[in-house]
């Protein structure tokens, strides 16, 4: 790979999946009927493709560090934001497919959708500047939009996507905004040069400060931190679960992995942070939960429950301006990465089990289905455990990781809240399985529901993950 | 090796009876594993260095490198006879459950050798995330062993349970992390060694111990243990009682006490005074209960405060009744409640009124279970008499009171064990109030025989008679069970329980480095010689 320019190789995973969404809009307009039976395979070969690339990527002994004059930054974080996006829209295709099928909504641009959102989760996460920053976000947000949409027949699909994108839009101008106070105030859009511009001693400066905290709220409302979440759960309960999944993990640990790298190495302040990160943490945990308390609808409750989860990614963000960046940015990926795997294992398998038209999502519709598939309903409680942190599944060692960076740092009352909140969180995430496995079936006998090869194989590899993530070794 | 083996066997037994389609491998399956992993286990026995307080049969292997997490394995005296309790208890617990569970068997088998596997991960982790990881994943089967196969309450009862223990487990999480993080290693052996300052040890003490309290449990704590008991499956009972609920008493032993000892001395009347309380108010409750299932629950927490006052006498032979009590409760309790697994399996019912007489129509059945009464209750000879008198002659000398109020919470007990008995077993026999549904398949010839109660049959007996065994060899040679853990208790409990001011603690550290200091030059010398 020598003879190509590090600018081809560092962002080969990106070229690829923008060329692929290009490709398959091409070919649903060319072949028909055929390209759109195609389309799933064929997204799913190009973002094995990629992920083959990004692992490649990761296993160089030197990063490619700072393109395209700093616009990007092609580094072990970034590239394992890219890994876990990836699988986020693997496994979106994958519990797509059959869906899909079943919905009689098959298209090919849905798939095009998909890899132009995985290009500007990519864009996002490789942002070095506000510039591009704000070009991924966008991309990756407007694809999103018409994801949400996408069962336009469907009511609550439609009002989902509207949610969606009013809020998104409202959040895209505090976003916009916060950055030109920013480079009002210091004239510059590079974060390495606004870190260095903050650390001359002219932090103080209220449009600095005025700038970041717009920041902060715009991005809230991106990762729907409470009291940003309001579109939250009616935007991942209205949108087709399959899409759900990718919302809620992919669009998440973008935006997430922008957020942290924005406020760990843009912004790395002392103290000032703290008290409206941990602020936000408390918020977003306790009423996420509380929220997910009260669902009698699985998908509503593992909606709140991904407010929830941001939360304890809250808390140890919490701790960017205490920790060391590197320290903060694998803990978060790890999270992310543990939350991808248990959150689009989740709704994937809601996605499979609601039936046609997603009629059935709530608890009850679940009553002893653990008897009838065993193995997909321990796949779904696999994922309860994961969620609820149990161990040895990756939710636990998220979740320690996190812990034990705010832990780390002092922040012990924030900890001991979230721990608070797991523990609560405990009794839903269980409730799922209690209705899987011990409710006494009623009624008519239902016959188990058939489950595809594909789908089996992903949540097999899901379920592995969440088991294995722990104790794998990482790269980053 | 032979750590991970115990380890590996019962999770191998569970996956493969998971796996097999047919009913009858789902049986035999579980009983082959588990057999084999108690064989392994007495290797432990038959090698185990008395002379030695520190870990034996160590394996140590990274597990999360960059945070120095080791998969490190080890026993000594405080874990050995745990570690042999749970794989003796193990195959019996599958053999009298034979007859009892027929939904989703291989489930349950599953359930039950992951959690054996789980305890026995708990029991030999040096490692104190290990441990951590293995303490959380016991709840996962008996979240599952209550939930599915339990009672009619199950469901309420399985919620508490989980909950309950895991409000403690994530109280002693952040603990943990704050205690590992101070000394900068998750080993034991290192935090073992370390002093804590005094506010911290007291933080850390209270978090660690509301964990293993409430797993114990001990008096205000123990809300999850009736409802569990009751509604759990004969086997999720037996493995609850006899060994999920000592390892409250081993991390207590284990963690609480050697790592913040100064802590544990200024908690020790407050827990003393607890476990008395939980004594009398489980014995109280015993007398008042109609259901016996639910009586001999209560008769377990009753016992259990008394193992947790032997341990907070911290004295050698407190500790030690504690531990042999331990290891009676398990085998006499094991016996009760795999007899009361029995009784409901041949009549669908937990209620005293539902029988009487049934020493006539099932006199092993009654021999066997006035065996196991009379060592709960503590007759001389027995498992429960040495435990007993240890505790109570240390906590007397100790601190007389609580001894007092405690023993006669026991006169309380013998009382209901025995009215237990006279009703169920002695008086005119009673006819089984739901005669068309029990017993068609077993007798199908005296269906019509009203007073039916079939005796044991070939696998309950086979279930049964190590722990009649058991229960008479724990009362009739205890040294055999206190003198291997005794060096242990001692340097790993007592000698922490020294009292040594902290600052003290660290002249002795300085001292014992200038120590180790010179006996690394003294050979060097022996060299120049």
């Amino acid at each position: 790979m020598d003879t190509f320019p590090i600018e081809l190789t560092a962002l080969l995973p990106l070229w690829i999946v923008v060329g692929g969404a290009l490709a398959l809009l091409l070919l649903e307009a060319l072949l028909g009927e055929e390209g759109r039976k195609a389309s799933p395979v064929l997204a799913g070969t190009i973002l094995v493709l990629a992920l083959g690339c990004v692992f490649h990527l990761l296993s160089l002994k030197g990063m490619p560090g700072s393109l395209f004059q700093g616009a990007v930054v092609v580094d072990l974080y970034s590239l394992t934001l890219e890994g876990i996006c990836l699988l986020s829209a693997l496994l979106t295709c994958v519990f797509s497919a059959s869906y899909l099928r079943r919905e009689r909504a098959v298209t090919g641009e849905y798939y095009a959708l998909i890899l132009l959102a995985v290009s500007g989760m990519f864009t996002l996460a490789l942002a070095s500047d506000f510039l591009t920053f704000f070009v991924g976000l966008e991309l990756m947000s407007l694809a999103a939009y018409v994801l949400a949409g996408y069962l336009r027949v469907q009511e609550r699909s439609t009002e989902a996507a509207l949610k969606y994108f009013m809020l998104g839009v409202f959040a895209s101008g505090f976003l916009l905004y916060g950055i030109a106070l920013l480079y009002g105030a210091s004239g510059v859009l590079h974060f390495p040069d606004l870190r260095h511009f903050l650390e001359q001693g002219r932090y103080s400066s209220p449009l600095v400060e005025a700038g970041a905290a717009l920041l902060l709220v715009g991005l809230g409302f991106k990762v729907a931190l409470v009291p940003f979440h309001g579109w939250a759960p009616d935007v991942y309960d209205g949108a087709p679960a399959p899409v759900a999944a990718l919302l809620s993990t992919g669009v998440k640990t973008a935006a997430f992995g922008a957020f942290t790298r924005l406020f760990a190495e843009a912004f790395g302040l002392p103290g000032n942070w703290v008290p409206a990160f941990a602020v936000l943490a408390v918020l977003t945990m306790t009423l996420g939960n509380l929220g997910a308390l009260g669902q009698e609808s699985v998908k509503r409750m593992l909606a709140y429950s991904s407010v929830a989860q941001a939360g304890y990614l809250m808390v140890g963000l919490s701790a960017a301006s205490l920790a060391p960046a590197d320290d903060l940015e694998r803990a978060v990926a790890f999270y992310l990465l543990a939350y991808t795997l248990m959150t689009a294992g989740a709704f994937g398998w809601i996605a499979w089990a609601a039936g046609k038209g997603e009629t059935g999502t709530g608890f009850e519709d679940y009553r002893g289905l653990g008897l009838k598939c065993p193995w997909m309903a321990f796949m779904m409680a696999l994922f309860m455990f994961s969620l609820a942190g149990m161990t040895p599944t990756a939710g636990f060692f998220g979740k320690y990781y996190l812990f034990k960076l705010a832990l780390d740092h002092g922040l012990l009352g924030l900890v001991l809240v979230a721990v608070l909140n797991s523990f609560v969180s405990a009794y839903y995430y269980l409730r799922v399985v209690v209705f899987l496995y011990m409710k006494p079936v009623e009624g008519k006998e239902t016959a188990g529901l058939p489950a595809p090869l594909d789908l089996r194989v992903a949540f097999l590899l899901c379920g592995l993950g969440v088991l294995a993530a722990g104790f794998l070794k990482f790269p980053f | 090796m032979i750590l991970s083996i115990l380890i590996g066997l019962p999770v191998l037994g569970a996956v493969l009876a998971a796996f097999f389609p047919q009913e009858r491998a789902a049986k035999t399956i579980p009983l082959l594993a588990s057999a084999t992993t108690f064989i392994f286990s007495l290797l432990l026995y038959t090698r185990f260095d008395p002379a030695n307080a520190g870990f034996q049969f160590q394996e140590i292997y990274p597990l999360v490198p960059r945070f120095s997490i080791n998969y490190s394995l080890g026993v000594d005296g405080l874990s050995l006879w745990l570690i042999l309790l749970t794989t003796f208890l193990t195959p019996l617990v599958v053999l009298g459950s034979f007859g009892a569970v027929t939904q989703n068997a291989r489930g349950y088998y599953a359930c039950l050798l992951f959690l054996e596997a789980s305890v026995i991960g708990t029991l030999a982790a040096t490692d104190l995330f290990l441990f951590y990881l293995f303490w959380e994943l016991m709840l996962i089967p008996a979240f599952f062993l209550i939930g599915v196969w339990g009672g009619p309450h199950r469901v309420k009862a399985t919620i508490k349970f989980v909950l309950f223990t895991m409000a403690g487990s994530l109280l002693m999480l952040v603990a943990l992390i704050y205690v590992t993080h101070e000394v900068r290693s998750f080993d034991y052996t290192k935090v073992f060694d370390y002093s804590f300052p005094q506010d911290v040890q007291f933080w850390c003490f209270l978090a660690f111990a509301l964990a293993f309290l409430i797993k114990v449990p001990l008096f205000p704590f123990h809300a999850w243990l009736p409802d569990a008991y009751t509604e759990a499956p004969a086997g999720g009972t037996v493995m609850l009682s006899a060994v999920l609920v000592k390892l409250g008493a081993y991390g207590l032993l284990r963690f609480c006490i050697p790592f913040f000892p100064y802590a544990a001395r200024a908690f020790s009347h407050w827990i003393m005074l607890l476990a008395v309380a939980g004594v009398v108010h489980g014995a109280l409750m015993a007398t008042l209960q109609t259901d016996f299932k639910r009586l001999t629950a209560y008769s377990s927490l009753s016992h259990m405060g008394l193992i947790t006052l032997g341990i907070f006498t911290f004295s050698l032979p407190g500790l030690q009744g504690g531990v042999v009590q331990m290891i009676g409760h398990g085998v006499y309790m094991a016996g009760i409640f795999l007899l009361i697994g029995m009784l409901y399996q041949r009549r669908g019912s937990h209620q005293m009124d539902a029988y009487g007489g049934a020493a006539q129509a099932a006199p092993l059945l009654a021999a066997a279970m006035l065996w196991m009464l009379l060592s709960a209750a503590g007759l001389p000879g027995f498992a429960g008499f040495v435990g007993e008198i240890l505790i109570l002659t240390s906590a007397y000398k100790t601190w007389a009171f609580p001894a007092l109020v405690a023993i006669a919470g026991f006169v309380l007990s013998a009382w209901y064990l025995f009215n237990f008995y006279g009703k169920v077993f002695l008086g005119t026999p009673k006819a089984n109030p739901d005669n068309t549904k029990t017993n068609r398949k077993t007798n199908p010839k005296k269906d019509e025989e009203i007073f039916l109660l079939p005796d044991l049959s070939l696998s309950e007996g086979l279930a049964l008679l190590p722990l009649v065994l058991a229960a008479l060899w724990i009362g009739l040679n205890p040294n055999f069970f206190m003198d291997p853990i005794e060096k242990s208790l001692d340097l790993k409990v007592i000698e922490k329980l020294k009292p040594q001011p902290v600052m003290m603690d660290f002249a002795a550290q300085q001292r014992r480095l200038q120590d180790e200091m010179e006996s690394n030059r003294q050979p060097r010398k022996k060299n120049n010689n």
